[in-house]
């Protein structure tokens, strides 16, 4: 890209203009709620350390790592949908293609309902068993050199190994079939600084080494002679970004339960708003914004009680302004790749 | 011709005109789904899908062969144990050969559940379902299933026992409080609204429920929704009563703790029959309960068994 390419100018808009959007919701999320906190009571609120108030408390401890969580958790899905994308040279990949998102709400549901384990083993729990799900996944396709034909069929296969897993925890397990039914559309209501905790050593250092390695992904796209023949170990780097996308889910699901759309989304959001194709350097923190943007937007709609009198699961507006900007893509014509 | 011969003959020709069936039924119900159900002989071995049928058989001083389970659990109120009766699976989805060979001569079920399998169990014996949601749908199912099980008369007076101790206790207990009954799943709360047992109880005993009433009443069966944590921190009730299922994690959420009920030990986690409330057993054990944990100075503990009663809502760490 030259400086007097047409993309190089909607970068800086686009970045400003994401950046606003999360800015804007988190604001939303902040000043919504049952106790009610104007835009001038928020500095009060924020500085209220000994929570004294409820409202202090609930701007602090209720509202704000909610929209902590909905920057964290919508960054890093959308880089796993573009490490999806990239390595499967697929556009229609998204994170739990490798099984992931199915692995870890298996293995949350059955922490709960047989194993009776507690909220913060549930995050571990959750994230090892994404991260055991993907890693099958990888092995499996690792027999066929990570032919991506190959890991997208394991990735269906252990995916759906998992679902009917979750299916007999809940027919089985000793639970309200309705809150389980919440939970797992996936959410970022009641989430507490123990998630974001859980979250940010996880989503923070992969984000950075994904983008320091992020030149890998452009070759990716070749084909894997050419890659050879320029020196890239394909196999090997599939499997790296491969694992980066499973850690970044397999936290996500975890912590806010299996939220869908946003990965395979925002990589195509981020490239509709650079213009097209772009390097994957850029693509990097764009897909971040684009993720971090859509899910805060979703989750100040869940919040406001617009949609519904009572206040749902941030999954559904999530997938419905996900199909809604998908079908305009469609008619834009999507593009893999860069 | 005289009178008394004309009459005589007249109810020899009714007797004769009968169907053989007709005479040889032991009683007719109509259950829930509006089926009027025959039962050709006072049921010997009735078999519970939900916990309904297996309370009902105790309060008539008997057992059920089989009962459906929480995973394998049986509630403790009911003081059975597994030997004694047997797992029928889960309710959604019995297991109809172990129901086959407890070779039941009624079976008892939860109609929301049991309905989609009414024609498995066409084969095996009758089959009657109840709504068992609201505090008529329990006086209905008890009546009901009291004259299916030839305890005709003893449906209406468990009725009348627990109408009674409701209106002594309504008159006993002050008034004054707030409360709201909830299932905890992971850390998701969901309250139950006021039409529905238990959180009905909270009306004659004069307890405000702070999640109101059901915004959609022409669908009973919208029973509760969920509450985000600012929204029971708003709400802020005196008594916090909880349903964990049995082997579930403690709750650990900052806004929990933060409560009034909780502050002040006010906040209970309860037992296995206040998932299923609508038996004679349960609903008077659950009243007798609820009296007291809302008002403790006016209605004394009742004494149940250790495993059956409620206990202060404990945390994680």
């Amino acid at each position: 890209m030259t400086p007097d390419d047409p993309k190089q100018r909607l970068i800086l808009p686009f970045f400003l203009l994401t950046l606003l959007l999360i800015l804007v919701c988190a604001v939303l999320t902040l000043t919504q709620g049952r106790f009610a906190t104007g835009l001038a009571d928020l500095p009060t609120a924020l500085l209220d350390r000994a929570e004294v108030t409820d409202t202090g408390f609930a701007v602090r401890q209720l509202r704000l790592p909610r929209a902590v969580m909905a920057v964290l958790a919508g960054a890093a899905l959308g880089v796993a949908g573009a490490l999806m994308q990239a390595i499967t040279r697929n556009p229609l990949a998204d994170p739990g293609l490798t099984g992931v998102t199915a692995g870890a709400a298996f293995a949350v549901v059955l922490g709960f309902t047989l194993l009776g384990v507690s909220q913060a083993g549930l995050l571990v729990l959750g994230t090892v068993g994404g991260a055991l799900s993907g890693a099958l996944t990888f092995a499996l396709a690792a027999q066929r050199g990570f032919n991506p034909a190959h890991l997208i069929l394991a990735g269906v296969a252990v995916a759906a190994f998992c679902l009917s897993g979750i299916n007999v925890l809940l027919l089985l397990g000793a639970t309200s079939m309705n809150s389980a039914w919440f939970w797992l559309v996936g959410g970022l209501a009641n989430r507490t600084w123990q998630d974001v905790g859980h979250l940010w050593p996880m989503v923070l250092p992969v984000l950075v080494l994904v983008w320091l390695t992020s030149r890998r992904l452009d070759l990716l796209l070749l084909d894997d002679d050419t890659s050879r023949g320029i020196g890239l170990h394909a196999g090997r780097w599939r499997l790296i970004f491969g694992l980066c996308s499973v850690v970044l889910t397999a936290g996500c699901v975890a912590t806010c339960g299996p939220i869908g759309f946003i990965g395979l989304l925002a990589p195509h959001v981020a490239r509709m708003g650079l213009g097209g194709a772009v390097s994957h350097r850029l693509l990097i923190p764009a897909s971040a914004l684009a993720g971090a943007a859509i899910l805060s937007v979703a989750d100040a709609l869940a919040a406001s009680r617009l949609i519904f009198p009572t206040e749902i699961p941030t999954g559904i507006p999530a997938i419905l302004i996900g199909a809604g900007m998908f079908l305009l893509l469609f008619r834009n014509g999507l593009r893999v790749g860069r | 011709m005289s009178s008394p011969i004309r009459i005589l003959l007249s109810a020899l020709l009714v007797g004769l005109a009968l169907p053989v069936s007709a005479q040889d039924i032991f009683a007719e119900v109509r259950d829930d789904r509006g089926e009027v159900v025959q039962i050709a002989q006072q049921p010997q071995r009735v078999a519970s899908l939900g916990v309904f049928g297996a309370d009902m058989m105790l309060a008539l001083g008997k057992s059920a062969v089989g009962t459906t389970t929480y995973n394998g659990q049986l509630p403790a109120y009911l003081g059975a144990r597994p030997d004694t009766m047997a797992d029928l699976g889960i309710e959604p989805q019995p297991n109809l050969e172990r129901l086959t060979e407890l070779q039941p001569d009624l079976i008892i079920g939860i109609r929301r559940y049991t309905e989609p399998w009414a024609d498995s169990f066409a084969p095996i014996a009758p089959y009657i379902a109840y709504d068992m949601l609201t505090e008529a749908d329990s006086t209905r199912a008890v009546s009901s299933v009291a004259v299916a099980l030839g305890a005709v008369g003893t449906g209406e007076k468990l009725n009348a026992e627990f109408e009674q101790m409701k209106a002594q206790m309504a008159e006993q207990a002050p008034g004054g409080v707030s409360a709201v009954f909830v299932w905890l799943w992971q850390d998701t709360l969901y309250a139950y609204y006021d039409h529905v047992m238990p959180a009905s109880f909270f009306s004659p005993l004069k307890v405000r429920n702070t999640m109101g009433s059901n915004p959609t009443p022409e669908l009973p069966e919208n029973f509760g929704g969920p509450v985000s944590y600012e929204d029971i921190l708003a709400q802020d009730p005196d008594v916090l009563i909880v349903f964990r299922a049995e082997g579930n994690a403690y709750p650990d959420h900052p806004a929990l703790r933060r409560l009034r009920a909780v502050r002040e030990g006010r906040a209970w986690h309860v037992g296995y029959q206040y998932s299923q409330p609508a038996g004679p057993v349960a609903r008077k054990i659950i009243l007798q309960e609820m009296a007291h944990l809302l008002y403790p100075d006016v209605f004394a503990d009742p004494a149940l068994p250790d495993q059956v009663r409620a206990e202060p809502l404990r945390f994680e760490n």
